[in-house]
């Protein structure tokens, strides 16, 4: 235990120490002074004499032997214990001795038998009483081994005077015993005290570092606050007021130095026809509700757990529009209880415009690639099937190579548009009740030159009559051209490609199954994306830049569906193409 | 009306023009051509076409305003889109040439004229 010091209080203690827990010597101090003073007193007093001397002598020095003991156990820290008590009990026998060498019964110096006595008694336990009994009685028989008692007065003395100071040492016994408690009970209530001061301390020291803590992470807090101007964030409680808002919000929305505390409600930063928007489909609101039906349909659906994030514009407060990507979510407190929600907006308008100039860009130069690759073919043609100046047939084989690669650009040209327009989430889709079956075949038919020249084997296995389902007839053929040219064109001379159709319940599958290179198992997941290449298609250098599963996937995903692949390397590869079609009664 | 059908080509880019007119000749058509369509419409104040085939991208008037307008003016035209744009862009048309575009669609076409006329 520590407690606060300082150096007066330390010079209080010090004595304090002294008096509180006395050492033997501080003990032994009255009793050696006291003796000292008689034997001045008896000294210089005409009346008074050592007799017999030796007797006197042999009492102060038994005095000085007790008091070079308690010196010796000062010294070493002892201040407790039968040891220490040695000292009163030599006392009393060397004052008894020194007594009877001072006029024996008659000694002016028997009251100072009392001193040792008083420390004996106060020891702890009664037996200490009956010591000071017996050793008293030892003293004062001492003068009456040379002269025995000679009157029934002094025999009655013998008796009594111990007799008194064992009833004196019982008492003192009695009342030190109790002090002694009273302390005990005294110093362990200090005790407590001091204990829960320095409790107290320490959780002020606790609390002053946590605060500390607290007032850091507001700081941090604010700053990041403020420093997220290119996003616009709101707080509001459960029924929309506005509670909070960052500086972003205030240059996104234009409401500059406003005190929007519980004075507006969010519903406002939206036009009418968001709100009409959000508010479709939601169970109606009930009357009294403040909030805008849509608003309050967005802050159910964050409620329920779903993520709320949507593409949509906000009004500004010069009734202007932004277009932005906005998240909802659920705001709580510390206890975790939802207060309100948070309402974060991002500013797309740079988005946009970047996305439109990309559109433009995407547009224009596909037209002008695909211009002079018209002309070109167109005059190709022109030269070959001039009647009145027919070709030799090694022209026409020249100009089969140049329409070859002409074409082999406008595909890719139409594969880089197609891919744009994927991303950009706007390709045209021309869908209408047709038969897949057809479809089918006229891609197997069209690859089978391609497939014979390869020395593979194309086979069809269709099923039975018309498979009808709502389709763009030509992005479904692009889809499956895509799946067979690759599959011949990952297999080996000699081997097979198998396309076939089969129709679980609300679904045809269109599965397209090759005995070629097959794909590493760790590239399937990336097998979809744009400009992606299977090291088998790399290492064994397979024509192609990568964007026609791209493309398939992106067809088939704009009908509903689903593609799926599985690969064995060296085995070969099956590609599954899952559309939704709608039972036949 | 003369026997051979007179065919309209407007289209900025020479080589493609040409290119139909070659085709539309080949197919038994006279043609005119025009580089735009502000240059269309004035050659159409003094002839009636059979077929006009009109590229969408031009400077100045569009081919989609001056297909509009040819619907107008002159019903009986067969209105052919010729254009390397995506065909979900075309407008509404009596029939498509999207390039690049063979010989025999050319002739497919100038058979749908000589049909309708």
């Amino acid at each position: 235990m520590t407690r606060p010091s300082g150096g007066e209080r330390d010079l209080w203690s010090r004595w304090y120490a002294v008096l509180d827990d006395p050492s033997p010597l501080v003990k032994q101090a009255p009793t050696v002074v006291v003796l000292a003073m008689a034997v001045v007193l008896t000294l210089t007093v005409p009346d008074l004499a050592f007799h017999p001397l030796a007797t006197a002598l042999a009492g102060i020095l038994v005095v000085v032997t007790a008091t070079a003991l308690a010196a010796v156990l000062t010294f070493q820290k002892v201040d407790a214990g039968v040891a220490v008590l040695v000292i009163p009990m030599a006392d009393i026998l060397g004052l008894g001795l020194f007594r009877a060498g001072t006029g024996g019964a008659g000694s002016l110096f028997a009251g100072l038998i009392l001193l040792p006595i008083l420390w004996i008694a106060a020891a702890p336990g009664f037996r200490w009483v009956l010591v000071v009994a017996g050793l008293t009685a030892v003293a004062l028989v001492i003068p009456f081994l040379s002269s025995p008692p000679a009157s029934s007065s002094e025999w009655l003395r013998i008796i009594i005077t111990p007799t008194v100071f064992s009833i004196a040492a019982a008492i003192i016994n009695e009342l030190s015993r109790v002090a002694r408690i009273r302390t005990e009970e005294a110093e362990a209530l200090a005790a407590e005290r001091a204990d829960a001061l320095d409790e107290n301390l320490r959780v002020v020291a606790k609390l002053q570092e946590s605060e500390a803590r607290y007032r850091e992470l507001l700081e941090m807090f604010r700053s990041v606050w403020n420093a997220t101007t290119a996003q616009a964030v709101v707080g509001t409680d459960r029924d929309g007021l506005v509670v909070l808002w960052n500086p972003g919000a205030a240059a996104l929305l234009g409401y500059e130095d406003i005190d929007t505390e519980y004075a507006i409600r969010a519903d406002r930063f939206f036009p009418r026809s968001v709100l009409d928007e959000l508010g479709q489909g939601a169970p109606d609101a009930a009357d009294d509700d403040p909030l805008a039906p849509g608003m309050r349909a967005a802050f159910n659906a964050t409620d329920s757990g779903e993520s709320f994030v949507r593409e949509l514009e906000l009004l500004r407060m010069n009734g202007t529009t932004v277009p932005v990507r906005l998240t909802v979510t659920s705001r709580v407190d510390g206890l975790g209880t939802p207060v309100g929600y948070l309402l974060v907006a991002i500013d797309e308008t740079r988005a946009i415009e970047v996305a439109r100039m990309k559109d433009e860009f995407v547009g224009m130069i596909s037209h002008e690639l695909r211009t002079p690759l018209s002309s070109i073919l167109g005059y190709i043609e022109l030269l070959r099937d001039d009647p009145q100046h027919p070709l030799t047939d090694e022209q026409l084989q020249f100009l089969a190579v140049a329409e070859r690669n002409a074409r082999r650009l406008l595909k890719l040209v139409g594969d880089l548009l197609f891919t744009a327009q994927v991303e950009s989430g706007q390709f045209p889709l021309d869908t209408r009740e047709i038969d897949l079956l057809s479809i089918v075949s006229a891609s197997v038919e069209s690859a089978m030159p391609v497939a014979d020249a390869a020395g593979i084997a194309l086979v069809g296995e269709l099923p039975e009559g018309p498979v009808m389902l709502r389709a763009d007839p030509v992005r479904i053929g692009q889809a499956l051209d895509n799946l067979v040219s690759n599959a011949i064109k990952f297999t080996p001379r000699g081997g097979q490609v198998t396309v076939g159709v089969g129709l679980p319940a609300g679904e045809a599958v269109v599965t397209v199954r090759d005995t070629g290179l097959g794909i590493p198992p760790e590239e399937l997941d990336r097998l979809f994306t744009r400009f992606f290449r299977a090291s088998t298609a790399t290492r064994n250098a397979v024509p192609g830049v990568g964007l026609g599963l791209n493309i398939t996937k992106a067809i088939v995903t704009a009908h509903g569906g689903s593609m799926d692949v599985s690969s064995d390397e060296g085995v070969g590869t099956e590609f599954r193409m899952v559309l939704p079609r709608q039972q036949t009664p | 009306m003369s026997a051979e059908p007179l065919a309209l080509v407007v289209d900025d880019s020479d080589d493609q023009a040409e290119l139909l007119r070659r085709y539309l000749e080949r197919a038994g058509c006279r043609v005119v051509t025009a580089s735009t369509a502000e240059q269309a419409l004035l050659l159409l104040d003094d002839i009636r076409p059979a077929l006009a085939v009109v590229d969408l991208v031009l400077p100045g008037i569009s081919g989609v305003d001056l297909a509009a307008r040819l619907r107008e003016t002159h019903p009986e035209c067969l209105i052919v889109i010729s254009s390397v744009l995506d065909s979900s862009r075309y407008p509404e048309a009596d029939a498509v040439l999207p390039k690049p575009f063979t010989g025999a669609q050319v002739a497919r076409v100038v058979q749908q004229a000589a049909e309708r006329g």
